[in-house]
């Protein structure tokens, strides 16, 4: 071996060394550079300066009726009920800025009321095929006429939510009457599964459903407590993985799972489960936090599946980063649930990441993430602001 | 102009596991990841919610142009300041061991000669 090789060789061997120890140095430090206070992302009383940045620009989408239509042309292009739960997030979280902060509740009202009423709108004129995936055409409802539990659900929880702002009597009627219609529907299958998707039932849509009644029971002076404690004693029995004891995403209508425990469904049933039973959604979460959650150096993300469950990546999982099975959509509805448990560890450490990769894009005091869409950054700004709303209901 | 070529050029030949080949690599890492951010590729990297910047555009170019942003901010964030830190420690390791970065010294020396000639 002759001397040139041999210090080649060596300087090879000391550049590797130092790129390894640099690389050491470096990483675990990194979160350091995009962690920030949490009060910068959720506040207890009064709304966060992250919350006001996303909620200016979700504001100027729906007073700039161009910029909101290439916005929702965007998301619709991959999935259209995007589009729609873009709204169900956006009223929840003014409803809740609303009560954090009282002298916003006439800026926020006719948001409020124009998101509804033209959601409701074109409910009326195209159907409830207008905010689902095309492949609900596929084949007819099990249960007719065909009704979506996930429009249904949504759209009175967004009439409930705005009456807890303000009481409002032109949506009494039509709230009572969705879950009236949902009811029904729970109260003839043995196992309290209405459809979202033709013979598809989804947990997310039934949680939300759930929490909808707990608002009318609280509006209206109704009493649905039996029916929500009996979808809970049917959902222990026959919609729990065993292996994770987590709630399963998806279900035929005779109670037959199709999609195991779900990052991105998973998250928000424990949000609505809190509203109706405490108890078990703080138990669903600690699962789903030891199953989904993960802090790694620093960085807060959720996967979409649990090591137990090999499911298909659908489109709410969002992009699926390879090896850590980071997954879009699993992380953006951690955030709600991690706020709604007050698990701040973990919630710095979701905000820890999204400000590193989120692509986060601030112009005039709007702050949107390039790296999400409508629907995230409305998600996102749901879990900035989430309390007072579930306040209301659950207090005595 | 001249003295910037002459700079890029002596950082290329630099070798491969020098102070100045790290440093030639984070500066390559920041342009490209500046140009990126300038022609607005950051917008592309919607595609990670599954959504498209571009409709016109087409799925598959808004994602590659998406994806591209995502590998050079990662590559910014991640390999810039690993690589500037290495260049540190080989360079802190050579002048312990008394063996001054021979780009460096190529360099010193020619500005040297430059500016007692001109």
């Amino acid at each position: 071996m002759n001397s040139t090789f041999k210090t080649h060789l060596k300087k090879a061997g000391l550049g590797l060394v130092a790129l390894a120890l640099a690389t050491a140095m470096w990483v675990p430090c990194l979160h350091l550079f995009f962690r920030k206070p949490l009060a910068d992302f959720y506040q207890e009383k009064g709304v966060s300066p992250k919350a006001k940045q996303l909620v200016a620009r979700h504001l100027h989408l729906w007073t700039e009726p161009r910029l909101r239509q290439a916005e929702l042309k965007k998301m619709r292009s991959s999935n259209a009920e995007w589009d729609f739960m873009g709204r169900s997030y956006l009223v929840w979280s003014l409803v809740n800025m609303g009560l954090r902060e009282p002298e916003t509740k006439a800026q926020y009202l006719p948001i409020i009321d124009q998101i509804i009423q033209e959601t409701v709108k074109i409910e009326q004129q195209e159907g409830i095929y207008a905010f689902l995936m095309p492949y609900a055409k596929d084949r007819p409802y099990m249960i007719k006429p065909a009704r979506s539990l996930f429009i249904d659900g949504e759209i009175a929880l967004m009439m409930g939510a705005r009456r807890m702002l303000q009481e409002e009597p032109a949506y009494k009627e039509p709230m009572t009457e969705r879950l009236k219609l949902i009811e029904r529907r729970w109260r003839i299958n043995p196992i309290m599964a209405a459809e979202s998707y033709p013979d598809e039932c989804w947990t997310f849509d039934h949680a939300v459903a759930l929490a909808a009644f707990k608002v009318a029971d609280r509006l209206d002076g109704t009493d649905h407590s039996a029916l929500c404690q009996k979808w809970i004693a049917i959902a222990k029995e026959k919609l729990v993985h065993k292996a994770t004891g987590l709630l399963v995403s998806s279900y035929q209508v005779d109670g037959t799972p199709l999609d195991g425990p779900e990052g991105s469904t998973i998250w928000m049933v424990v949000h609505c489960l809190q509203v109706v039973d405490e108890s078990f959604a703080r138990d669903q979460y600690q699962k789903a936090r030891k199953e989904l959650g993960r802090i790694t150096l620093g960085f807060g993300y959720g996967v979409e599946w649990p090591a137990s469950w090999q499911g298909p990546r659908d489109i709410d999982s969002g992009a699926v980063i390879p090896v850590v099975e980071v997954s879009a959509g699993s992380s953006g509805m951690a955030f709600i649930a991690a706020s709604s448990f007050h698990d701040w560890d973990y919630l710095q450490a979701l905000a820890t990441t999204l400000d590193m990769a989120g692509f986060p894009s601030r112009q005039d005091g709007q702050l949107k993430y390039c790296a999400s869409n409508q629907v995230g950054d409305a998600a996102i700004l749901y879990a900035t602001v989430l309390g007072p709303f579930w306040q209301r209901i659950t207090k005595p | 102009m001249k003295g910037l070529f002459g700079l890029l050029g002596r950082l290329w030949k630099a070798e491969t596991f020098s102070p100045t080949a790290f440093v030639l690599r984070a500066i390559i890492i920041i342009v490209l990841y500046c140009a990126s951010e300038l022609l607005g590729l950051r917008e592309y990297t919607t595609f990670l919610s599954g959504t498209s910047a571009n409709v016109n555009l087409g799925w598959p170019v808004a994602s590659a142009l998406g994806l591209i942003h995502l590998l050079l901010y990662v590559a910014f964030i991640l390999l810039t300041p690993i690589f500037l830190i290495t260049a540190g420690l080989i360079a802190a390791w050579n002048r312990w061991k008394g063996q001054p970065d021979k780009d460096a010294q190529v360099g010193r020396f020619q500005a040297e000669t430059r500016s007692s000639w001109g």
